[in-house]
């Protein structure tokens, strides 16, 4: 596909382990000998693995029939540690990330960069000012190594391995992601960033992230997504835990732009405290085949949980997205922005949850659903739960679906616009509220993307 | 324009298919459902447009009181080919007190593209200032409460 310009590979020859294809219990404990681990992370990937086994391939949602489970590599080592300067990471893999523009980024206006190869990140830093406060950011595996306490206490505690198939199959196989942590107070004012690669042909990629904010800190975290374009079928399954203590604030940006034929089937939970807030920024462009609905645990009085979500389906994609908001304590709000277009045939679907529970008094939840269908061969679909359970909460939900107005186009071009610019002026109005939300290049990139999945689209 | 009209205010479940068969059909329904009584309620209705330049709106008004359990499901189906549809599906529950619940799924499934297609739902309490203005003028609060959900069921 010739409007995908991160489409390039590179040669897998000289990764330090590649595993066969297929899944077995030795392989799972190969990744945890290899890595080192304590015996507790071991059993705890034995019991998902058995728990993954036993679960059927979820059959709501997208058609998830067509991946072929045992010709995907579970796991991919490239290179043999973690880098902490660019000109040390070897050749053929800063490349990739030249390209992508990481280093470039980092430079500019980030705090702290992880960069992930097909199974491992192979590259971390931090501003020394933030790690001397004791901000923490480092792959899921060091985290693991350094800060054993705090892992054990959380990972797994969010998203539990019996929550869904997918969920047990990363607990079982997870390698890479990112471990945060920001101290009592403190505010991390630049995004931290984690830019994830598939590189490998029928990779799986399962990456793993934790992230723990404190009481009265801050941070934004930021993640972007890329693959090379192979014909056959990669996948792609994350697991997210987010921790939000009292009075703390977390943002978790994704731009997820993984080409055409991977399956992308992440698991994405914050547990949010009192006085609050979370909030998720989800633009989902690429892959075969998205479902992923970040979820807020409204747990602490007067949480806030937040999603603000892109979704573009263009030919064979189809987007499954949404999200969830569980609210558990009295006076919880929340809000869903969502924000679709589906053209050339593509499908994009919202599939969200509003559950105010008996406990959660008062509560208050607005769901806003836009969905923009550009052409005759395309399908948008709204499937919205909402579950008020007690008598005081308030709930307002709309959507709308529909094509561009003609009127709206009229104007344009009766100024003197041509079909494609009016197009595009509309569209990018569209997306602004989201847009606008994004760090600066990514907005940028984000642009240049819906303009290239719209081109040949107006009809 | 065709408007229906239907009452439900016993406890049960119950199934609406409103079909859009021929060009040109256009449609209204309203669907009133007093839940003042304990109980479980379950309404299904279904918008499904076959073909072209077909015209519906849907309107559910839902009152909830103590121990009320509703579930209210609102489906608005254009089928390939449909196109110059347009549908509104409107969800209104109004709850009366703290056991009540309520579940709500308005959904859209859209296989045409020139067609305008939106549902909105709403959940929420009494105004509190409509019934203060009734209570002021010497209405008991279940006086007050009736009346304003008369007036908004419109019966």
């Amino acid at each position: 596909m010739e409007s995908y310009p991160l489409g390039f590979n590179t040669t897998t020859k000289g990764y330090i382990y590649k595993a066969k294809k297929g899944l077995s219990e030795k392989l799972v404990r190969e990744i945890s000998q290899i890595k080192n681990e304590p015996k507790w992370m071991l059993a705890l990937r034995l019991a998902a693995l058995k728990q993954y086994e036993s679960m059927p391939i979820p059959l709501w949602g997208a058609d998830l029939t067509d991946i072929n489970w045992d010709n995907i590599h579970y796991y991919l080592k490239p290179v043999d540690r973690v880098y902490k300067s660019w000109e040390e990471v070897p050749d053929n893999v800063r490349k990739v990330f030249e390209a992508i523009g990481v280093p470039e980024a980092e430079k500019e206006m980030l705090a702290g960069v992880g960069g992930q190869y097909d199974s491992e990140v192979i590259y971390h830093s931090l501003k020394k000012t933030l790690a001397k406060v004791g901000v923490v950011f480092l792959s899921m595996d060091e985290g693991l190594k350094q800060y054993p306490d705090i892992v054990s206490k959380y990972f797994g505690k969010i998203v539990p391995y019996g929550d869904n198939k997918l969920a047990a199959l990363n607990t079982a196989v997870w390698s890479g992601g990112s471990f945060v942590y920001i101290p009592r107070g403190i505010k991390v004012d630049l995004p931290l960033q984690a830019y994830f690669r598939i590189n490998a042909e029928n990779a799986g990629q399962f990456e793993r992230t934790l992230i723990v904010a404190e009481e009265g800190s801050s941070v934004h975290y930021v993640e972007g997504c890329s693959a090379p374009a192979y014909s056959s079928a990669s996948l792609h399954a994350a697991v997210v835990e987010v921790v939000v203590k009292k009075k703390a604030k977390v943002r978790y940006t994704t731009v997820q732009n993984w080409y055409k034929t991977v399956y992308n089937l992440v698991t994405k939970r914050a547990l949010v405290g009192e006085d609050s807030t979370m909030e998720w920024v989800d633009c989902n462009l690429g892959s075969k085949i998205t479902m992923k609905y970040p979820s807020c645990i409204l747990q602490g009085e007067r949480a806030h949980g937040e999603m603000l979500s892109i979704a573009v389906a263009g030919e064979s994609q189809q987007q499954d997205a949404g999200a969830k908001m569980i609210h558990l304590a009295p006076n919880t709000t929340s809000k869903i922005t969502s924000k679709s277009i589906s053209t050339n045939g593509g499908r994009t679907s919202y599939r969200g949850q509003i559950k105010i529970a008996a406990t959660a008094n008062e509560a208050r939840s607005k769901v806003v659903c836009d969905a923009l269908i550009l052409d005759s061969l395309s399908r948008s679909d709204t499937y919205p739960n909402n579950q008020i359970l007690t008598g005081d909460a308030t709930l307002e939900h709309e959507a709308y679906v529909s094509r561009i107005s003609e009127e709206q186009m009229l104007y344009l071009m009766s100024r003197g616009l041509t079909t494609k610019e009016a197009e595009g002026i509309i569209i990018r109005g569209f997306l602004e509220p989201i847009i606008q939300e994004l760090p600066m290049e990514y907005a940028v990139e984000l642009n240049r993307l819906v303009k290239m999945e719209m081109i040949g689209s107006v009809g | 324009m065709k408007k229906v009209i239907e009452k439900y205010s016993e406890p049960g479940e119950w199934e609406a298919m409103l079909s859009f068969e021929r060009i040109g059909d256009d449609k209204e329904w309203l669907g009133v459902l007093d839940a003042r009584e304990p109980g479980k309620y379950k309404l299904t209705i279904i918008a499904d447009h076959k073909v072209e330049n077909t015209k519906g709106k849907i309107t559910v008004r839902a009152v909830v009181g103590k121990n009320a359990h509703v579930i209210i499901k609102g489906i608005i189906r254009i089928r390939k080919g449909a196109q110059k549809t347009n549908n509104y599906l409107e969800l209104r529950v109004l709850m009366l007190d703290k056991t009540a619940t309520a579940i709500a799924e308005p959904e859209l499934e859209i296989e045409a593209n020139d067609v305008k297609a939106s549902h909105g739902a709403t959940i929420g309490q009494i105004d509190k200032i409509q019934m203060l203005y009734l209570t002021s003028r010497g209405l008991t609060e279940t006086q007050a409460q009736e009346e304003i959900v008369n007036g908004w069921l419109n019966v």
